[in-house]
């Protein structure tokens, strides 16, 4: 892809509970058809970090900028409808509604659904899903309810996809299959940001890494660089 | 007590039912969606008696009672979403408290606002000829108004069932009841969805007192009269179902019925004992969301 | 930020520094408490009659609001139907000393012993139901309490009430009536205060903080609250009776339900979280009212306006103004680029530094188990003869049509350390929440130590010797770190029964043991919500040691922790159980803390147990590392 705009541009972002900070700054960027790890522990300050970009979370200070486009004073749902999706911890979904529901609930560009991927391409996706279209989202297993979760994010065109933590609780039996997705979602050119614990997991598609301990980014390097050193065990403490 | 005797009172009781369940639901909807309990969702009823009277006395002709009722809910409404944008909006981020004190205060200042627009005289508009009139059933009679009440509900309960389980807004709504926060995030522009949810509940207090001015005294202090028998409703019933709103109503409305029979100055004792009932076997009442 | 905005910024942040230190602060407190007593004791010099008369209605409105706050701001209840208490008080003087021999003093001895019947009564049935329907129900039955009052004319005199109520003749002069009312409400309102500073009271304000947390220390919520709420009734029926005195007279309108909104008005305005708050709003507002109320057609909106003002914009009320106008002061010089208040980094205790390598050999060889001294020194019954402290068997919950868990059995022998392993959804905290009381089984049994203890709730089990600590951090965020511990110790032990005496200093050590234990000794005055998360969790363990439980529930204890701060946890529990004896069972997902530290390990999966032995013997089994470990690399 074009080096033109970044797809996804974090500058000194501060975030608080209160009168306690809990990012204090934090910078990192993904390109088009790239994957950024965020790893860390947690109460690192990833989750925090997400939900800061995506506007559910209210900035302090710093910028937020999509496809070069200053966000940061855009809210949640206008940056879900621009193109940001975040994929949030724990498999959430519309329990009472079925899966089907679910999806068709999403609003892209305009406010009008369906602007991304169409239904039948999220089926064709996950396969899964197409035979479970008509159960109630809440009796899903985890990992139908991570690829729900993914589904309904591709159904507004996302630029950039943010994961929080996708394979918790999950057998890594699934984690591959999720990963082996983010990948092809990759070749599509999709920038994407994926907050993990599991550095297994996550190294195995990774092009490059951010270390975030105690709400900064406390390192960067790519994910070459990454496998030989002493970076994981340092942040991790593995 | 004969057959026409009971039948009589179980008509009376639904007609009450049916205005109960108008407002009982609108504080449901609000609830389930919104996790705010609107105190002054009985003034919001009186509100729309009010707004019922002053228009119909300004229009003459036949249509002149139904366009009073609709525009008076639709005032109501525009009144509800003011009331969401200007300070309920404020407050999801603070807790129950505050949400409470806070339509606590809207009590007192849509009735301040009332009293002073239109003083502490008793009102009542007029009801068109052919719904005036009565049935006569055995040796006792009902009320023409009485069964148009009941039509009005069972059409509003049907267009709330078709609304909320068959339209994309009752997706939406249902999905906002589930999880506001992931509805944000799947682009859904969730503050006019509450918006409009609040805006909905108000319209359902507004039609319920627009539906009254022409069969009670409308008067200041008529919000104080429904609002414990509509907190015993959703009580009973249990916050935040549209179903638990229905059969609390009709329960209410019965009870109230007979019980006004039977012995007429004690009727509210007679709630509050259904209502004791209710909680001592479900604390969350018959439909909540239990708690430990 | 600019430089003279900085340099104002300093110059005015030592000035508020100067300011609070302690001892202008105590002086300006006496000063001003001087002042007030003073002022209000010598209302019969400096006051002209009418204002005079104000002045006692000023008086009788403090303890209304007093009353009320005891409920509001100190236990979190919020209640819209105080108003009917005080018309209960008021009708009580008004009917003895109208309609039986007794006179008005008596009444006035009887008012709040009503109240009190009247409060029990009512805060049973509104805290039967659950949390959300309080308010309403609250609002609901003093208005049936109005209604009572109208519809009974033949008693109460219906619409009109009951006038010229006879009092004695050293209340017919103003002054002498004034201080009458001004010694009773002073002598009340000292009753309260004891009462708020008791450990009652501290139990009470730990039920604002956090519910579900209060009952998991060991307090019984509803009978806190109950008691709360009879004594705020009763307190409110001796205002009523008051007035009724100091007026002569007793109507239905005294209970109408907007005249509820009168001391929730006075102590919003006067600020809940302060005791003298209410006293503040009390003044504020019956001044307002005498001198507006009955000459405008306005009143409802001016009040509710207020309302509304305070709730959106000084929720502190009156009492909080300075500090807030400060903070809006702050914030607009430094616009959104000031520097934020960091909690100050973690310093571990020299005997802590934990060693370099964790194995389970070093655990099982260094741990002896614990001696029948310590076990029956804790002064409770004896483990069952086969050694078995929790016994679970066929326990199961659905969840409509979700099976959460189902045919779990679990056995916890004393003195070991169980740890429970799976990947999320395997129902692991559904089994922990169905142990410890959160929610109800559907099917199956629990048992503690030879006891039966299915669907128990939380404080009972709790006092029985299980403590449980939350995966999600629950604590006391609005008190201390210290209070937080020191909660704890305080209602294991019963002794925030205590409605009178000051906090036990017996447990300073407990609490100062604990505190050093986990590592805040540092913290031991912050708020516990301004903690950072790590050392949130600290707490959360910490409030789990000091209710000295003989089985300790933990949730993902080191949950968001450094390799640092898991090893010193680690050591901590390791320590607590060769000291104590204590058993411990805890859900984990860091394998160094399970193989670390457990002697058994249980591995549940799909909402029931799929194998349970050592870890060694979990770790190599076939079926854990298909549905749990998946494919190496």
């Amino acid at each position: 892809m074009s080096d033109a705009a970044l797809a996804l541009e974090v500058r000194g972002l501060r975030s608080a509970y209160g009168k306690s900070e809990v990012l204090s700054g934090i910078d990192l960027q993904v390109q088009h058809g790239e994957i950024a790890v965020l790893l860390g522990r947690n109460g690192a300050g990833k989750t925090t970090t997400l939900r800061t970009i995506a506007g559910v979370q209210p900035a302090r200070g710093g910028t937020v900028a999509l496809d070069g486009a200053d966000v940061t004073r855009v809210t949640a749902y206008r940056r879900a409808r621009a193109g940001l999706a975040l994929v949030p911890q724990g498999g959430r979904a519309f329990s009472p509604l079925s899966v089907e529901d679910n999806l068709r609930l999403v609003r892209g560009r305009n406010g009008r659904a369906g602007s991304g991927w169409s239904l039948e391409q999220v089926y064709e996706f996950f396969p899964k899903l197409r035979v479970l279209r008509r159960s109630a989202s809440g009796s899903l297993s985890g990992g139908e309810r991570q690829m729900l979760a993914i589904g309904r994010a591709l159904r507004a065109n996302p630029h950039v996809v943010m994961l929080d933590e996708p394979s918790e609780g999950l057998a890594p039996v699934i984690v591959q299959a999720i990963t082996g997705l983010l990948g092809e979602l990759r070749q599509r050119g999709i920038a994407i940001l994926l907050a993990e614990q599991n550095h297994q997991a996550a190294m195995r598609v990774a092009d490059r890494c951010y270390f975030i301990e105690k709400g900064r980014i406390a390192h960067c390097a790519t994910a070459e660089e990454v496998r030989d050193s002493g970076l994981l065990a340092r942040y991790l403490g593995v | 007590m004969s057959l026409s005797t009971f039948f009589v009172l179980v008509v009376s009781g639904l007609s009450g039912a049916a205005i109960l369940f108008l407002i009982g639901a609108g504080l449901t909807l609000v609830f389930g969606a919104l996790r705010v309990i609107n105190l002054a969702h009985g003034t919001l009823y009186m509100l729309g008696a009010f707004f019922a009277v002053s228009i119909a006395a300004r229009l003459t002709g036949p249509a002149g009672f139904w366009i009073a009722m609709l525009a008076a809910a639709a005032a109501v409404g525009g009144a509800g979403g003011l009331i969401e944008v200007a300070i309920l909006r404020r407050l999801y981020r603070r807790d129950h408290l505050m949400q409470l004190l806070a339509t606590f205060s809207l009590i007192l200042v849509i009735g301040g606002i009332v009293r002073v627009a239109f003083g502490a005289d008793y009102h009542r508009a007029d009801a068109p000829d052919y719904l005036s009139g009565s049935l006569s059933i055995g040796s006792s009679t009902v009320s023409a108004y009485q069964l148009f009440l009941i039509g009005v509900a069972i059409a509003v309960a049907i267009t709330l069932w078709l609304t909320i389980y068959r339209t994309d807004l009752g997706r939406l709504i249902r999905a906002a009841v589930a999880d506001p926060e992931l509805l944000a995030l799947s682009g859904v522009n969730v503050p006019v969805l509450f918006t409009g949810v609040f805006v909905i509940g108000a319209t359902l207090a507004g039609l319920g007192g627009a539906s009254i001015a022409a069969y009670q005294t409308v008067k200041l202090g008529i919000d104080a009269d429904i609002v414990v028998q509509a907190f015993a409703v959703t009580i009973i019933g249990g916050l935040g179902s549209l179903g638990g709103a229905l059969i609390g109503a009709v329960i209410v409305g019965l009870v109230q019925s007979f019980g006004t029979y039977w012995e007429p100055k004690w009727q509210l004792a007679f709630i509050f004992l259904v209502m004791a009932v209710v909680l001592a076997v479900r604390p969350s009442g018959l439909f909540g969301e239990p708690e430990r | 930020m600019t430089a003279v905005a900085s340099a104002s910024t300093t110059r005015a942040a030592r000035a508020l520094a100067a300011l609070q230190t302690r001892r202008l602060r105590i002086g300006l407190v006496i000063a001003i408490g001087v002042g007030v007593a003073t002022a209000f004791g010598t209302v019969p010099q400096w006051l002209g009659p009418a204002d005079q008369y104000t002045a006692g209605l000023v008086v009788i409105a403090i303890l209304l609001a007093l009353s009320f706050n005891l409920m509001l701001g100190t236990t979190g209840m919020v209640s819209f139907g105080h108003a009917g208490f005080y018309g209960v008080g008021a009708y009580s003087v008004a009917l003895i000393a109208t309609k039986t021999q007794g006179d008005a003093m008596t009444g006035l001895v009887v008012a709040p012993v009503v109240g009190a019947i009247t409060g029990a009564a009512i805060g049973a049935i509104c805290l039967r139901a659950v949390r959300l329907y309080f308010s309403l129900l609250t609002l609901a039955l003093a208005q049936l309490l109005y209604v009572i009052a109208f519809q009974w004319d033949t008693l109460t005199g219906g619409d009109n009430g009951i006038h010229g109520i006879p009092v004695p003749e050293f209340l017919n002069d103003p002054a002498g009536s004034y201080y009458f009312v001004l010694c009773v409400v002073a002598g009340a309102a000292l009753l309260l205060w004891v009462i708020t500073h008791s450990p009652f009271g501290c139990a009470l304000r730990a039920i604002r903080e956090n519910r579900q947390r209060a009952a998991f220390v060991g307090i019984r919520v509803k009978v806190y609250e109950l008691a709360a709420f009879t004594v705020a009734s009763s307190l409110a029926a001796l205002a009523g009776g008051l007035y009724a005195v100091y007026v002569g007279q007793a109507s239905p309108d005294l209970m109408f339900w907007t005249e509820s909104a009168t001391p929730v008005v006075m102590v919003l305005i006067g600020g809940m979280r302060s005791f003298y708050g209410p006293v503040l709003g009390a003044v504020f507002y019956t001044v307002l009212a005498t001198k507006v109320r009955n000459s405008t057609n306005y009143w409802d909106l001016i009040i509710g306006g207020i309302v509304l003002l305070v709730v959106l914009i000084l929720p502190t009320g009156l009492v909080g103004a300075p500090r807030r106008l400060w903070e809006l002061i702050e914030w607009s010089l430094q616009g959104f680029r000031g520097d934020a208040h960091r909690a100050p980094p973690v310093s571990a205790p020299a005997h802590l530094v934990p060693t370099a390598t964790v194995t389970a050999d070093a655990v099982t060889a260094g741990a002896a188990p614990p001696s029948p001294a310590v076990v029956a020194a804790n002064g409770r019954a004896a483990a069952a003869s086969n050694g078995a402290l929790l016994e679970v068997s066929r326990l199961g919950k659905r969840f409509g049509e979700l099976v959460a868990v189902h045919d779990v059995d679990l056995a916890i022998r004393e003195g070991t350390v169980h740890a429970v392993i799976g990947p999320n959804g395997a129902g692991k905290s559904t089994l922990f929440n169905l142990v410890s009381g959160l929610i109800r089984p559907d099917d199956g049994r629990v048992t503690f130590a030879g006891r039966d203890i299915t669907g128990a709730r939380a404080a009972r089990l709790a006092h029985a010797g299980l403590g449980r600590a939350f995966q999600t951090t629950s604590i006391f965020g609005g008190l201390s770190v210290a209070d937080n511990v020191r909660l704890a110790a305080m209602a294991i032990r019963g002794d925030t029964r205590w409605p009178v005496g000051f906090v036990p200093s017996r447990h300073q050590e407990r609490v100062d043991a604990v505190l050093e234990n986990v590592g805040l000794t540092a913290y031991a005055s912050t708020p516990a919500r301004e903690l950072s998360h790590g050392d949130q969790r600290a707490l959360e363990l910490g409030i789990s040691l000091a209710l000295d439980a003989r089985l300790l529930m933990l949730d993902e204890p080191t949950a968001g922790m450094s390799p640092f701060e898991t090893r010193r946890t680690l050591e901590l529990l390791r320590r607590t159980i060769k000291d104590r004896g204590i058993t411990l069972l805890l859900i984990e997902h860091d394998m160094e803390v399970v193989f670390g530290i457990a002697e058994t390990v249980t591995v549940m999966a799909d909402g029931t147990v799929l194998v349970e032995g050592t870890p060694d013997e979990v770790r190599r089994h076939p079926e854990v590392i298909r549905a749990y470990l998946g494919e190496p690399g």
